[in-house]
């Protein structure tokens, strides 16, 4: 029984030490002084005033913003292809077609970013928000492809059955049955991804334009570069519109899991 | 689904006379025993002594208490109170590492990672007992189950009956004097639970260990123990042999749940019968079984089982003495060496008899026919008061 | 099934792989497997795939292709491999690489066990918490999640400053391998829990039950038992943090030095600063090569290692 609280009390430790040193940014974020320091006796707003006010913010978070809703729409169109075509093939070719999707994730993401990044000179994509675009989108397909994966292994086929014997063709099936049916996990999908994108800064470092950088890598520049504390401010904002889309993206697929 | 057990005969693989074994079982002592899991109350203030070397069956539906007070006795769940004693010696406070028990789960829990070997092994080097001599105490105890040849398998390696043997196999090879055995044929299919049936009462003759299993299976319950503990909401139903348990159930639960039985319902009559709600007045039993306070009348119910009840055509006339009622063919079960056939007798009751199917002409739906049975085959229970709950 | 799932696959990727689905299946929920079973249909299923199949080549395959040709395009050739295993900077930087990875492994292991195994048996409640406090860290920015070490870590930082008020010592902690290590068993930790979670699930508990009626102490069937069970998640867990240690770049570049650089920071340091990409691609195919050849090693270790999962369990 002791070993048993002890254990509870070792994991509930582990698990605030996995959480509550990120929220130091929040206090940075507040504090008055051009520090990247935690005052408590006063605080003010004027990083994120700064934040608002700076072109230079706010154009890194429209690049990041576009770059994330193009990137996760690729990706999700991508993806879910993938998950219904992965659905059909089994055996020893479906492993390897698994683990090939996969591969962006385990990769060193360093290695990613030079290589796309050379392989993108050669193109004429480098320092383009197309290519920064592409490179997002495909190493989220392993993100997109899981949830729908999750979602179609949940749904019963024998509604397409039901819907071809009543007179729906293949089109009209997909959009007006299918779709609905594994929806959540689509959406969940495509949640991971604009995440994923919004939030990735070692490809984007190499591919992003000089001019236009992610929001992502301009934090990383002001972190290297300066001690400017609106970076506090900016990670308090990225930090809390993410928790929220992380936490809306688990409740739909699990909403997923539970109706199909 | 009592129809379909009932196909099986109820043999009891016991010989008549048991060897006497060297290693012996230990007696088994429960007083008291309580355990409850938030609000609900899983065993009830169990009594229970089995004796050294006695095959002593816990049966019950599922959430009756058998499995609960199984782990106490394993030492795996502690009791709210009670004790536990093996020979005299309180053990409730002992971890289940030092009860020395051998145990059999339900689905075998055979180590994945380890060999057949290795796994029977186990409880040697838990003992610490020498590989040489481990070697040979565990091919002795493969050669018991018949898997000597096997011994180099993984677990998953193995058909599930297999595994069982192997199950089986590792909790005896250190000759523990107390064996408990936890639905161990639960997920094997009929044939091999037969087979394994007398494997597990050979071995219980060999070993000669206080074997405590727990089944839902009435004719494992009948074939393999010398006593069987009925149990319900966490008490003891009944306890008696399996002779006695089939024969002269105390309730009607127990009747109904060892076997397929007529549960005739009624009052009793101050001549010692039961009278039935149409005034057809039945004679059971020994009236002086002593069973209670019989002399006031009151409702009460005879069990009268399948097999003893004989269908007859209603021009032949019954023989004195023997009860009678007649009454329309509703159904006709078709069951290979036996037959069951349904009656209705009037005011909804139903009346279901069991002949052997070798008597040539079927029973046509619709027929009308006598059943009759002997005095001495219906059982009293409940008989004047509802003694349910008295028992244990 | 579940046997099958537990055995280690020869490709040494696909262990990595299975550690990474497993993290997803947590974030999306559980039972998700992407082998799921056959379903004889016909379609356009080479036409749907077709597409994806082709952009990952082409973003992720031929980079990888550029990334060699480019490290030998160089005058020296293929000998720009023995050339950088030959120089003093490369070997310590690739020493200081697989050290570091191997500790923030360790540490991962050593937090992740506890948790991932509290996570089996905790009530659904605590589980759901737990659940929650690994997978948001997990989706939460790498760069945001370093910033804060940094301002906890720094020579004026919230620790720092804490010890002084307390009259003791200030601890060097950043711009070192100490904070390059925090900082990085911080980030890789829920890719150390969330597999030795989906191993451990699949560990049927009442083995050790048994092992404790054949006479084992609850520690002795721990160890004899559950342990073994456990080492194809610890397995996955460790190959996955390893190679996500290995090329890890955000966190070394927040918290550590460029003179205790690691192979990431070197190659970075090669493109974005001296311009010699021939160099830098080398790197990266060091990184790579190294990385392959150490899976390869564990995939053989374990697979001779006693107490390994069944051979041909299905």
């Amino acid at each position: 029984m002791t070993d048993r609280a002890f254990l509870k009390l070792t994991g509930l430790l582990i698990g605030l030490w996995l959480v509550l040193p990120t929220l130091v940014i929040v206090p940075v974020s507040l504090n008055p002084r051009r520090s990247l320091a935690v005052s408590w006796s006063d605080w003010s707003l004027q990083w994120f005033q700064r934040f608002f006010d700076d072109p230079r913010w706010l154009d890194a978070l429209t690049t990041s913003v576009v770059v994330a809703v193009q990137a996760s729409v690729l990706a999700t169109v991508l993806g879910t292809m993938a998950a219904f075509a992965l659905e059909r093939v089994t055996g020893k070719f479906r492993r390897v077609l698994d683990a090939s999707i996969a591969t962006p994730i385990v990769i060193p993401v360093i290695l990613l970013g030079i290589g796309i990044y050379f392989a993108f000179l050669r193109w004429g994509l480098a320092g383009t928000t197309q290519g920064l675009v592409l490179a997002h989108a495909v190493t989220a397909l392993p993100l997109v492809v899981h949830p729908v994966s999750a979602a179609l292994s949940r749904y019963d086929r024998s509604l397409d059955r039901a819907a071809s014997s009543l007179g729906a063709g293949a089109v009209a099936r997909f959009y007006q049955v299918t779709l609905p049916m594994i929806a959540p996990g689509v959406l969940a999908g495509a949640l991971f991804a604009f995440i994923w994108s919004f939030d990735e800064v070692v490809m984007a470092i190499f591919l992003s334009s000089p001019r236009q950088p992610t929001l992502p890598v301009l934090m990383f520049n002001s972190v290297t570069q300066s001690v400017d504390p609106t970076v506090a401010a900016a990670s308090v904002l990225v930090l809390a519109s993410s928790t929220v889309v992380v936490l809306l993206a688990m409740a739909l697929s699990r909403k997923g899991a539970r109706s199909g | 689904m009592a129809d379909q057990t009932s196909l099986k005969s109820r043999t009891r693989w016991r010989t008549a006379t048991r060897p006497q074994t060297s290693h012996g079982g230990v007696e088994l002592r429960l007083t008291g025993l309580t355990r409850s899991f938030g609000s609900a109350i899983a065993v009830d203030n169990v009594d229970l002594t089995v004796k050294p070397g006695e095959f002593m069956t816990l049966l019950g539906p599922s959430g009756s208490g058998k499995t609960t007070t199984l782990n106490m006795i394993a030492g795996f769940l502690a009791p709210d109170s009670g004790r536990i004693m093996f020979d005299g010696r309180d053990v409730s406070s002992l971890p289940a590492n030092r009860r020395n028990i051998g145990m059999v789960f339900q689905n075998y829990a055979l180590f994945p990672t380890m060999s057949v070997r290795d796994n029977v092994g186990y409880p040697l080097r838990q003992r610490r007992v020498k590989a040489s001599q481990r070697r040979s105490q565990v091919d002795a105890a493969l050669e018991m189950v018949e898997l000597g040849h096997l011994w180099d398998r993984r677990p998953a390696e193995l058909s599930g009956g297999q595994q069982q043997r192997v199950a089986l196999a590792r909790a005896i090879v250190h000759r523990p004097p107390l064996l408990l055995m936890d639905e161990p044929l639960g997920a094997l299919d009929r044939r091999l639970r037969d087979s394994l049936q007398s494997e597990i009462a050979a071995i219980h003759r060999h070993v000669g260990s206080t074997v405590i299993y727990v089944t839902h299976d009435q004719d494992e319950a009948l074939c393999l123990s010398d006593r069987i503990a009925v149990f319900r909401d966490g008490r003891i139903e009944q306890l008696s042999s399996p002779s006695d348990m089939y024969e002269q159930p105390e309730t009607s639960f127990v009747a109904s749940f060892l076997g397929d039985s007529n549960i005739l319902v009624g009052t009793f009559t101050r001549d010692g019968n039961l009278r039935l709600p149409d005034g057809t007045e039945v004679r059971c039993g020994p009236a002086d079984a002593g069973r209670g306070d019989a002399a006031v009348a009151g409702p009460a119910t005879v069990v009268v089982r399948p097999e003893r009840m004989r269908l007859t055509e209603l021009e032949a006339t019954p023989r004195s003495g023997t009860n009678c009622l007649v009454g329309v063919v509703i159904e006709e079960r078709y069951l290979g060496a036996t037959r069951m056939v349904a009656l209705d007798v009037g005011g909804d009751r139903r009346i279901v008899v069991r002949e052997n199917s070798g008597a040539g002409q079927t029973r046509p739906i619709g027929s009308r026919l006598r059943v009759c049975w002997e005095p001495a085959d219906g059982v009293w229970i409940d008989r004047g008061a509802d003694r349910h709950g008295e028992s244990s | 099934m579940v046997g099958g799932e537990r055995r280690l696959s020869g490709q040494h990727v696909a262990v990595a792989v299975r550690g990474m689905t497993d993290v997803l299946d947590a974030t999306v929920g559980s039972g998700s497997r992407w082998l799921t079973p056959l379903r004889g249909r016909h379609g356009p299923t080479g036409l749907l795939l077709a597409a994806p199949l082709v952009l990952l080549l082409l973003v992720v395959g031929y980079p990888m292709w550029v990334l060699l040709q480019q490290s030998v395009s160089g005058p020296l050739g293929w000998n720009i491999f023995l050339e950088l295993l030959a120089s003093d900077v490369t070997r310590a930087v690739l020493l200081r690489t697989l050290l570091t990875a191997a500790l923030v492994t360790f540490v991962c292991l050593v937090l992740g066990y506890p948790y991932a195994y509290l996570l089996t048996v905790a009530s659904p409640l605590l589980r759901a918490v737990l659940i929650v406090l690994v997978v948001l860290p997990f989706w939460t920015s790498f760069t945001i999640r370093t910033l804060a070490w940094v301002v906890l870590l720094q020579d004026q930082g919230m620790i720092n400053n804490t010890l002084s008020t307390l009259g003791l010592p200030s601890l060097s902690l950043i711009r070192n391998v100490t904070g390059v290590v925090i900082g990085m068993a911080h980030v890789m930790l829920p890719f150390a829990v969330l597999p030795l979670y989906a191993a451990m699930r699949r560990i049927d508990r009442r083995l050790v039950d048994a092992a404790v009626a054949c006479g084992a102490s609850r520690r002795a069937a721990w160890r004899q038992v559950y342990l073994p069970l456990s080492l194809p998640g610890i397995v996955a867990a460790s190959v996955l943090v390893f190679i996500l240690s290995l090329g890890f770049f955000i966190t070394p570049q927040l918290l550590g030095s460029p003179r205790n650089a690691l192979l990431s920071q070197l190659i970075y340091m090669n493109v974005t600063q001296v311009g010699d990409n021939t160099t830098a691609s080398a790197l990266g195919v060091l990184l790579v090569a190294v990385t392959l050849l150490l899976l390869v090693a564990l995939t053989v270790i374990v697979r001779i290692l006693p107490g390994r999962t069944p051979k041909g369990a299905r």
